[in-house]
């Protein structure tokens, strides 16, 4: 088990390390001079020498990389142009914000989706099943956005049951518990049919097994069955799915984050694109890719935990 | 000497046909494509009106006998443009589809059958997976400049990786079969064996992933124009238009509610081919 730590965190190096490259690379990318089209068409030529000093466009670029890879392993991502507060500072902020929402819609998905599920997949071929799977393959299809919209326009605007957009203020208070509620069930809401879909099929392939077989043939309950034999062992796709999903719930967040107005990773990285604040574009994009990839390993370490034939390969 | 190696693929795909032709759900879904697709070229034909024609007298009305789907806070007709929108949705869609194929396919198929390029391509691939597939599309848009035609390069640049694996695979697998071996002791080159062999066996799983792709891309394109990231004002794109009915959601939801319901209808028809396709042309995979 520990060798298997071992290796996957280490093959999680270069995994980084391209990733930094890649968010360093995205303001060499941008077409012309990058100073010139952060500071605009219009500006004088003394501040557009002046970004191009701070952002240090005029060193060579293995000398530029490899201080941005060191300032951001000292956890210094530079200063925003519009703000100019740390962007580790306006990041750290919005990651936890991002985090609040990304692990309450993770939580109710996770409520619903598996249940619905194993439901499914345990009546096989009734109308919950069918029901079920055809509001899954609706929901699949559905854009985010729309589904936001519309959980704002029922519950916000015309019930009034819950508030339309914003932060209201820490999680453990009641408002803040109220304007947590629209965006983490939109997001969550994105991923149930997966979720549901996967459960399913996972299941209904665990149930077709010989120990199953053994299970039904010494009498035992079909709920005790599906519980104790089933779906254990079902859930080992489905815990890979969860990890994976998370770039669903990163990517969704950001379109929920700006239609309520949540002030996190997502909605200020699509702030700073239209700005071009690229150090606040780097920052967000940094901090969700590595976060993803830590996702990832965690994923990999639960999935070994869960599934013993793993820890020696 | 000609090479007469016989692959399995090399076989016209019957069967597979016949079973996605007995799939109501598949069939459905590509009908609702053949109508998109007429629609968006008989475009100019079917919208009763012009689609960026602004009539401020007429802004935000409900749906009617004059505006089917009503009309939005320029007045333009919700209609017109969701009919013209099927253009660009489609044309997003397929060139997005066909750059992250076309790259995907290409660096699968040299990872598979280069020894010394497979760690180096399939390195910088899990690079591009550690993006959730929306950010590396953002990414990308931060540096090129938000944009239609950018979108489509991010979204296409974002299902790069996908490909490539899939591909990768086929060929690693397809490589040690027996038909590749009789092929290259009858001197095939390896040009000549991934033309004959390599894809037309992978060409299945490619055809079922770039159907489900183009549902993937409509989306996250559609994603971008919301975001302020990609279509730009007045083009008739889904996403946009949606974006524009985001502020008038409480009075008027219909602004938003049309070309949303536009975008499920394309996606669920690319979602319910791709299924059946997949059940067709690998029937191991239907539960």
């Amino acid at each position: 088990m520990r060798v298997y730590i071992a290796r996957r965190l280490l093959l999680t190096v270069p995994t980084i390390l391209g990733t930094s490259l890649l968010v360093f690379l995205i303001l060499h990318l941008v077409p012309g001079d990058p100073a010139s089209v952060i500071a605009g068409p219009t500006a004088p030529a003394d501040v557009v020498a002046n970004i191009r000093t701070q952002l240090g466009l005029d060193q060579p670029i293995l000398v530029q990389y490899w201080r941005y890879l060191s300032s951001a392993l000292h956890g210094d991502l530079g200063r925003s142009i519009l703000s100019r507060r740390q962007v580790s500072d306006e990041v750290a902020g919005a990651f936890l914000n991002t985090l609040e929402l990304v692990i309450a819609a993770r939580v109710w998905s996770l409520l619903i989706g598996i249940p619905i599920g194993v439901l499914a997949a345990a009546r096989r071929r009734s109308i919950f099943d069918k029901l079920s799977m055809v509001t899954a393959l609706l929901g699949l299809s559905l854009p985010i956005f729309w589904i936001g919209l519309m959980a704002m326009w029922l519950f916000a605007v015309k019930l009034g049951w819950l508030p339309i957009s914003g932060r209201g203020g820490p999680i453990w208070t009641g408002a803040g518990l109220l304007h947590l509620v629209l965006p983490a069930l939109t997001l969550g809401g994105v991923q149930v049919p997966a979720l549901a879909r996967l459960t399913r099929s996972s299941l209904l392939e665990a149930l077709s097994q010989d120990y199953v077989r053994t299970a039904r043939a010494k009498g035992l309950a079909e709920r005790l069955v599906v519980a104790k034999h089933a779906l254990k062992n079902a859930m080992l796709p489905v815990v890979t799915v969860i990890g994976l999903q998370f770039a669903g719930l990163l990517g969704g967040a950001v379109v929920t984050e700006t239609i309520f107005s949540w002030p996190g990773l997502g909605r200020l990285a699509v702030t700073a694109i239209l700005t071009r604040d690229f150090p606040i574009v780097q920052g967000t994009i940094l901090v969700s890719a590595v976060t993803f990839v830590t996702i990832n390993l965690l994923t990999d370490f639960l999935y070994a935990v869960l599934d013993p034939r793993i820890k020696y390969t | 000497m000609a090479v007469t190696a016989e692959s399995p693929a090399a076989r016209p795909h019957s069967d597979a046909w016949g079973r996605l032709r007995r799939d109501g759900a598949s069939m459905a879904g590509a009908a609702c494509l053949a109508a998109l697709v007429l629609i968006a070229i008989f475009a100019p034909l079917v919208a009763p009106q012009d689609p960026i024609r602004v009539a401020m007298r007429e802004r935000l009305q409900t749906p009617s006998r004059a505006h089917w789907l009503g009309t939005d806070q320029f007045g333009r007709d919700i209609l017109s443009r969701i009919v013209y929108g099927t253009r660009v949705s489609l044309t997003v869609g397929l060139i997005a589809v066909g750059i992250g194929l076309g790259l995907g396919a290409t660096l699968g198929l040299v990872a598979g059958f280069s020894r010394r390029l497979d760690y180096p391509i399939i390195a910088v691939m899990d690079v591009l997976l550690s993006f959730p597939q929306i950010l590396l599309a953002i990414a990308i848009v931060a540096a090129l400049g938000p944009g239609i035609f950018n979108a489509m390069i991010a979204v296409g640049i974002g299902a790069v990786p996908g490909f490539t694996r899939i591909t990768r695979s086929s060929t690693l697998s397809i490589r040690e079969r027996d038909y590749v071996e009789a092929a290259r002791a009858l001197g095939a080159t390896s040009g000549r064996i991934i033309r004959r062999h390599v894809l037309p066996n992978a060409a299945a799983p490619l055809i079922v992933i770039s159907t489900l792709s183009m549902a993937g891309a409509i989306l996250a394109a559609a994603i971008l124009s919301f975001l302020g990231l990609g279509a730009r004002p007045p083009m008739a794109e889904w996403g946009a238009m949606a974006a524009e009915g985001r502020g008038l959601i409480a009075q008027y939801p219909h602004v938003a509610t049309f070309p949303s319901l536009a975008i499920f209808v394309v996606v669920l028809a690319f979602n319910l081919l791709g299924d059946g396709l997949r059940d067709a042309l690998d029937p191991q995979l239907e539960d």
